[in-house]
């Protein structure tokens, strides 16, 4: 299972080379060896997906196919309202979040052929980029015992990464895609802020979440975008802008876009190790013929500071219940970062909702008009260890959160897309990641960007040792 | 923004964190016009976004049958 892509094992089993009981089986082996001590899954539904793979096998064998994912095992960050299954966002309580009807991106996945085999692990109520989890367990880094995995998503990275699913969704309020794809090794895409419906998911910001995919390629990453992009009466908030057809576009090269390098925030303070292979991407990408430069982007901080003081402030009128009612069973750094939320006044809030709105039509006015797309670091260092990221008192922890995530905070308050890919590995064996951004709604240029890439180099071929 | 310390006399993070993010609001809002409303950002990311008459739609096929 660690050898097939999404696009492989699909062709596969249209081919009749792997049956769809196959491949659930072989992952749900790999689950049963494996998730003991790598805690991917909240909930593994074994008999719901074997049942869904023989009923695929059934309809594949009269010549029906779903769509391009049929009987491709799929699992997802366990705060998707799935029928039938609890839905914990990670925390103590095991049906923390219902919903009316069934997640619309899980639902369009499940309508083109995908098998869900269970919900996966994250950070309590999606606040922390560590994976750390004290109900559920921490998610592990799977190249590195005792180093983190990357949150929110934790489970989502370590699931796929490890080859007990072949691609998965993820949310993404401040980096939960991001952070879990770099720390893990794998592919992970925030879409533009309303390019995928939100509904049945829990919400943690509705002004900063956005719902993506997670997989081994940049080429599986826009197979389940395209499926899952697209408006939904469900969400108010899904534009109704048309989907291209990312497939199709991938295979343009890269040759005379406009790709620059900023040369403010987003290199301070990272490790070398880091700020070597983000000048090497550059480098790259000037092999394949897009035209270099650096950027001096307007003050990242300022967009961070004012999407912080938005997700916080809409977090804690999320979870005020629990927050409240039974603030015993949050984790303390999760009850820190609440409690800040709950100290912001409406006046602050209101206001970086209006200087948002100035910001990202500034940005998007001024860089773009010197560039095309942007790369950039996703985490400043190695996945650390699970001992030191957790360490201390709440408030402790939770300044250490916020500057693990602070090169992938701003994109949210911009809603812009952005990619993250492998772009190489540390001394120490774990991956570093890369950011590409893009304009709003061109996430057709940024997957191909990605994927020319990806092709020139052999990062995404690499695999945990686990067995 | 600057609350005050702890029973205990220590600073309390969380108003300092506060205060820190809100510094970056109370530099701007002076210059805020009245235009400036929280729609306004959906309008910036339907303004920055490439020419909708993309020249591919959707490859992948919702449903097949063969």
């Amino acid at each position: 299972m660690t050898d097939w892509t999404i696009a492989s094992l699909a062709a596969a089993i249209r081919g009749r080379r792997i049956s769809s009981v196959e491949a659930v089986q072989e992952c749900l082996a790999r689950v049963a060896r494996l998730d003991g001590r790598l805690r991917a899954f909240i909930t593994v539904d074994a008999d719901g997906a074997l049942a869904r793979a023989r009923a695929l096998e059934v309809e594949a064998a009269a010549g029906r196919w779903r769509g391009p994912l049929h009987g491709v095992p799929l699992a997802h960050k366990d705060l998707f309202h799935i029928g039938g299954l609890p839905t914990s966002c990670g925390t103590k309580t095991a049906e923390y979040f219902f919903a009316e009807r069934d997640a619309t991106a899980v639902s369009r996945l499940v309508e083109a052929g995908a098998n869900t085999l269970g919900k996966l692990n994250m950070a309590e109520l999606a606040l922390g980029p560590f994976g750390d989890n004290a109900h559920h367990g921490d998610a592990q880094n799977p190249w590195r015992a005792g180093h983190v995995s990357g949150g929110s998503s934790s489970g989502s990275g370590v699931a796929v990464a490890a080859g007990l699913a072949l691609g998965a969704l993820g949310t993404d309020t401040g980096g939960s895609i991001r952070l879990p794809a770099a720390c893990c090794g794998i592919v992970g895409l925030k879409p533009t802020y309303g390019r995928v419906s939100r509904a049945g998911a829990m919400p943690l910001s509705w002004a900063m979440d956005h719902i993506g995919p997670m997989a081994r390629t940049v080429a599986d990453v826009a197979l389940m975008l395209e499926v899952i992009a697209g408006p939904d009466p469900a969400d108010t908030t899904s534009s109704a802008r048309e989907v291209p057809g990312y497939l199709a576009e991938l295979e343009r090269p890269p040759a005379g876009l406009r790709v620059a390098l900023p040369e403010n925030y987003y290199l301070d303070g990272v490790s070398a190790e880091v700020a070597a292979a983000t000048r090497h991407a550059l480098a790259a990408f000037e092999r394949l013929g897009a035209r270099v430069a650096s950027i001096r982007l307007p003050d990242p901080q300022v967009i961070h500071d004012v999407s912080s003081i938005i997700a916080r402030a809409e977090s804690s009128a999320v979870h005020s219940r629990v927050l409240r009612e039974r603030p015993h069973e949050l984790q303390p750094a999760v009850r820190a970062r609440l409690a800040v939320g709950t100290r912001i006044p409406a006046h602050d809030y209101l206001q970086a909702l209006r200087l948002r709105a100035r910001l990202a039509r500034d940005f998007n006015e001024e860089v773009f008009a010197e560039a095309d797309l942007l790369i950039l670091p996703a985490i400043p260092e190695p996945a650390p260890t699970l001992a030191d990221a957790t360490a201390g008192e709440g408030e402790t922890i939770a300044a250490r959160m916020g500057r693990f995530s602070r090169l992938t905070r701003p994109w949210n308050g911009l809603g812009l897309p952005v990619l993250a890919l492998p772009c190489g590995f540390a001394a120490s064996g774990l991956p570093l990641g890369l950011q590409i951004v893009g304009r709003p709604f061109d996430e057709a240029t940024v997957l191909r960007a990605g994927h020319a890439y990806e092709g020139a180099t052999e990062w995404h071929r690499r695999r945990p040792s686990l067995d | 923004m600057s609350g005050p310390a702890r029973p205990d006399g220590r600073p309390d993070p969380a108003r300092a964190e506060v205060a820190g993010m809100a510094a970056v609001i109370e530099r701007a809002e002076a210059d805020l016009s009245l235009v400036e409303e929280p729609a306004r950002f959906a309008a910036a990311l339907d303004a920055g976004a490439p020419d909708e008459r993309a020249p591919f739609r959707s490859s992948a096929p919702r449903s097949t049958t063969r």
